[in-house]
Parts: structure tokens; sequence; C-alpha cells
């Protein structure tokens, strides 16, 4: 089991005048949890996943990764750290076999990539889609080759943009199960963003919500998820339902 | 659904099929270009034959002096040159396309082959002499302008940050630029020195001289083992920018080194043979459709796929009209193209 941690402190980040960060603190983030990170579209979501990621370098503001009681030097985030972007491994002629070597193949040699590359597939159940091309695959097929090529890395954080937002019900569910067990099993840290707050509800220990580049509220999905949260960050009237000890969201008009 | 029947390793034996698939094929380009290179070292208008060839390449002795001259001093420099030339421009081609993650992209789309005309040209006109030989003086002159122009792309890259839109939008400019200057050039020239700026900027491999040899082949010998090297970092690429940075992908320095190893390919390959197009086009797009674009089968998959059909171009332009060695670059494009197309037409995959 790893012990992981990451703190984000007073993050900016602006394109032009467009502020998208604007002095953005997350309380820290802890070993075998899956954390939510909620908000509308352009709140910022997916530049806090690239910052995290060591993808986007932000004007102000650090990005704190602890392993084991360690700090890990920014420069070897990478090591550590999965990142699944949004867009999917879109044209290239790799069959998704290769698709999710390449991630794994850095620092082994190639015959244990293979087995582990197998196995990931396997647990994917995407064994069948492991010798065509990516450009042969639909959407929601290749965003399952992104999670596998992700997952064989065996990253402490994993980062997820948006992770289901090509897949049908049956897949969702899955994937989110996966990511769920996958941190439960390692002690590693997962944060995801997701638009689908149900979905959320059900399979986060924590959520981020976010709007216009800061943190509106931080905490476990029974506490946070009301009504007037959800009116102050969507703009949306809604209901919350209980289904077991999970919250069920109910839009009204 | 449910095909999930498969066992890791059973998949693991499965993948280990596809890639001794993919090295067969590699095998059997390599076969083919092997063949259209001894095919094209045969062929022309003094007999030799077949096994005569053979045998005065080991023993030069055996042949009569006609023969040993024809053998040595013409066929061997330009079917070799075709090799090295085919090798260069299809390897570039292919690295071209990765970088600019376009599958438009050739070695001369970024304004090499504009910038090594104009700078021979320029040469012609002004009479520039830097060198004894002219003709080692004109491919010297082309092979600095063209290594000016992709400096000028590396400078701007850098400062504008590489990413793959603006290479190519600066590179489109520079050819317009490259082009102007060489038609005002053209403009002033006078008849005989535009007669020679055409034959020179026709891809031909009439000109090839031991020395060419040797020079393309050492930029070769620094320019793959590069690649190779790079070939993780240039597959993971192909994913997207995001996706490689993640996995610890200096993006930007990756897309100007093989750009910069790229251009000194095409800059060299120009230098001495002109240009030749098409071959930095099609060489990758029958790579990529055999083995992929894992780069550990597409590099030397393009490079064979390149130096066959250049081969094979150099055999055609020595036969289609008896004792004239038409300029092969215009047989490439002019039996490439309805070639292409068939590829294009009977592919099954949906790739790009």
């Amino acid at each position: 089991m790893v012990e992981t941690s990451v703190e984000v402190n007073g993050l900016h980040t602006a394109y032009g005048k467009h502020q998208v960060l604007d002095n953005l603190t997350v309380a820290p983030l802890t070993s075998g949890k899956v954390v939510g990170l909620l908000g509308p579209n352009a709140c910022g979501k997916s530049t806090l996943l690239k910052t995290i990621a060591g993808v986007h370098k932000p004007q102000l503001g650090t990005v704190r990764v602890t392993l084991n009681g360690k700090q890990i030097a920014p420069k070897e985030h990478f090591r550590h750290i999965g990142y699944v972007p949004q867009d999917l491994p879109g044209s290239a002629a790799l069959t998704a076999f290769e698709t999710v070597m390449v991630s794994a193949s850095r620092d082994s040699s190639s015959h244990g990539v293979e087995n582990l590359a197998a196995e990931v597939m396997c647990d994917l159940k995407i064994s069948h889609l492991a010798h065509r091309y990516l450009s042969e695959l639909s959407g929601g097929q290749r965003q399952m080759v992104a999670f596998a090529q992700m997952l064989v890395a065996k990253p402490a954080v994993m980062l997820l943009d948006e992770p289901t937002s090509a897949l049908d019900l049956n897949k969702q569910l899955f994937l989110l199960a996966q990511v769920r067990e996958q941190v439960r099993a390692t002690g590693a840290l997962a944060l995801v963003a997701i638009h689908d707050i149900n979905l959320s509800a059900r399979f986060c220990d924590e959520l981020l919500v976010m709007k216009e580049g800061t943190l509106q509220a931080q905490g476990s999905p029974r506490d946070l998820l009301t009504p007037e949260l959800l009116r102050a960050v969507f703009e949306v009237e809604t209901e919350i339902l209980h289904h077991g000890d999970t919250p069920v969201i109910a839009t009204v008009s | 659904m449910a095909i999930a029947s498969e066992t890791p390793s059973s998949l693991v034996r499965t993948h280990r099929a596809v890639v001794r698939r993919r090295w067969t094929l590699i095998g059997l380009l390599i076969a083919t270009a092997t063949i259209a290179f001894i095919v094209s070292t045969v062929v022309g208008p003094i007999d030799i034959g077949f096994m005569q060839v053979i045998h005065g390449v080991f023993d030069p002795s055996a042949l009569s002096e006609t023969q040993r001259t024809v053998l040595w001093k013409l066929r061997l420099p330009m079917s070799v040159m075709a090799v090295l030339i085919g090798v260069s421009l299809s390897a570039a081609g292919a690295q071209m396309q990765t970088i600019l993650n376009n599958p438009l992209a050739e070695p001369f789309t970024l304004g090499i082959s504009a910038a090594a005309a104009l700078g021979g040209a320029s040469a012609i006109v002004l009479g520039w002499s830097f060198l004894p030989l002219p003709q080692l003086n004109l491919a010297f002159v082309a092979w600095v302008s063209a290594i000016a122009a992709t400096s000028l792309i590396v400078f701007f890259s850098v400062l504008r940050g590489a990413s793959s839109e603006t290479m190519i939008l600066l590179g489109i400019g520079l050819v317009f630029m490259f082009q102007a200057m060489l038609a005002l050039l053209q403009y002033k020239a006078s008849t005989e020195a535009l007669q020679q700026i055409v034959f020179w900027t026709m891809g031909s491999l009439t000109r090839a001289t031991w020395l060419g040899n040797i020079v393309l082949a050492g930029v070769l010998l620094i320019a793959l083992p590069w690649m190779w090297v790079l070939s993780w970092k240039l597959t993971a690429l192909r994913l997207g920018d995001e996706r490689a940075r993640a996995m610890g992908i200096n993006v930007a320095r990756v897309r100007i080194t093989v750009l910069i190893l790229v251009s000194v390919l095409a800059a060299t390959a120009v230098a001495f043979a002109g240009v030749i197009g098409f071959i930095g086009l099609v060489g990758p797009h029958i790579a990529r459709l055999l083995v992929g674009e894992d780069q550990r089968y597409f590099l030397p998959a393009s490079m064979a796929a390149g130096a066959g059909i250049l081969c094979a171009a150099h055999a055609l332009s020595l036969v289609i009209v008896p004792g004239i060695a038409i300029p092969i670059g215009i047989i490439t494009a002019l039996v490439g193209v309805p070639f292409f197309f068939l590829i294009i037409m009977t592919r099954k995959r949906t790739q790009w």
C-alpha cells in the first residue's frame, strides 16, 4: 500500500485576460480516496488536473505531492501521477495493446510490460479490442483504452478528466467501480472530473466543487450536495432524494 | 460483448504474433527494395548481364574496361544514391508526419526544398562560389540555404512554443516567400542560367558521385540511430501532446530535435539530387498501412519502402526512353500517384 497526498496552494492561471484558476487552494487530498471534481463548464476543472499532472504550469501557486511521507520533486511527478486527458487518443495507427504498452514501456523490460498490459486489458474486459487500431475503435472503446493506458503505469495519483463522457451506463459504473477498487487496493488517490452528479455521489468519498476558478466547497457527497449549493453553482433547481446512504439528485423545473 | 474469454497469456501470444507479422512485412519490404536495387543496377543502354554485375561488384577486374567504368562510375553511384535518398526522404517524411501530426506532411512541407532551390538558383544566377567544384559548390549553397530556412522555423517555434500548427503555418509562409524570391531570380536570369536552374531543381540522380553517397550515408548514420533512440517518445506523441507531456516527455524538445534531424536529411538529399517529391509522402503511408505507427516498426518499414520505390523509379527512368535517363523526380510522381490512389482506394482501415 502506498501513502500519498496532494496539496494545492494558491493556484493562479490566466489565459490572456481570462482568469481560469483564481487563488485556488484545496485542503490536502489523501490516500485511498476517490475525489470527485464538480463544476460548470470552463470553471477550471481541466486546468486544475493539468496543473497537478505537470502538463500545465501555473503562473502562481504550488502543487505538493507526497509519496510515503516524502515530497516528490515536480520534475518526478510524472512517474507517480497518471493522467487521462479529456480528448481521446485519436487517429493513430497504434493497436490498443500498443497504446496501453506505451505508458509502461519506459522503465521496464518489454517482456514485463507485455504481461502487465495484457492483465490490465483483461481486467477491464477490453481484451477483444487489443489488436485493433485506435482509429477503428468507437469513442467509448478508446476511452476504456485510455483508462487502461493510465492504469498500467500503476500511478499513486490518478487524474481522470471526464473519464465516462463517452461510455454507456454499464461502462460508466464499471469504470468508476474499477477506479474505486484500485484506490482501495493500492492506497492510491483518484481525482475525477465528472459532470454526472449522481455518479459522483455514488462513487466518490469526497467532492470538490468549483466555480469560476475558485473552490466553492469541499467535503463528503452527503454533506455537500444540497439544493442550495447546486443552485449557487449550476443555477439549477434540484431535490435531494436518498437511495440507502447515497444522495440522488433529481432536477425539478 | 462477452468475448472476454481471452486470458492475459493468450493475449500476449496473439500480440507477439502481430509483432512477428510486422517484422515479416518489413523483411518483405527490404527484399523488394533489394531486388529493385539490383534491377536498377543491371538495366541501362550498355549491356552488362545480371551475373556480370554481381561479379563486377566483388571483383571489378572481371569486367572489360568500358563495363567497369559504366558500372563503377555511372550505375552504382546512381543506384546506391537511389537507396540512400529513398531511405533519407522516407524516414524524414515519416517523422515529419509524426511531429506535425499531419498525414499530408512530407520532408519538404516546411520549405526545405524551396529554400534549397532558391539557394541553388542564387548560386547559379549571382555566381556565388565557395567551393572549387561547381557541382559541389551548388550542393553546398543549397544545403546551407535549406538549413538556414529550418533554423528560422526552429527559432520561431522556440519563441512561440513548438506546436505542430505553429510549425506548419510558419513553414507554409516560408515556402511562399522562397518561391516568390526564386521567381524573381528566374525573371531576372539569362536564358542559359534559367535552363540551368530548371535542370538543377528537377530531381535527378545523374549527378550522383561516390562523394555524395558518402556524405548521405554519413548523415543517415547520425540521424537514424538518433531517431531510434527517440522512438518511444515519438510513439507516445501520436497519442497527443498532453498525454505525452504527462508521461514526462518534453514535447517541444522532441519536436525540435526531430525537425532538425529531418531537415538535415532532406537538405542533404536535395543538395545532391534536387527535389524528388512524393517519396517522403508515400513511403511512410505504405509503412503505416502495413505495420502501423509504433515507431519500432514504422521507421524501418518507411525506410525500406522509400528505398524500394526510389530504386524502382530509378530503374524505370532508365528504360522508358532507351539511352536517356529521365529525371527521376518526374517518374516518382507520374508512376507513384496512380499507385498511391490505388492504396487509398483499396485500404480497409480508417486511418487519419
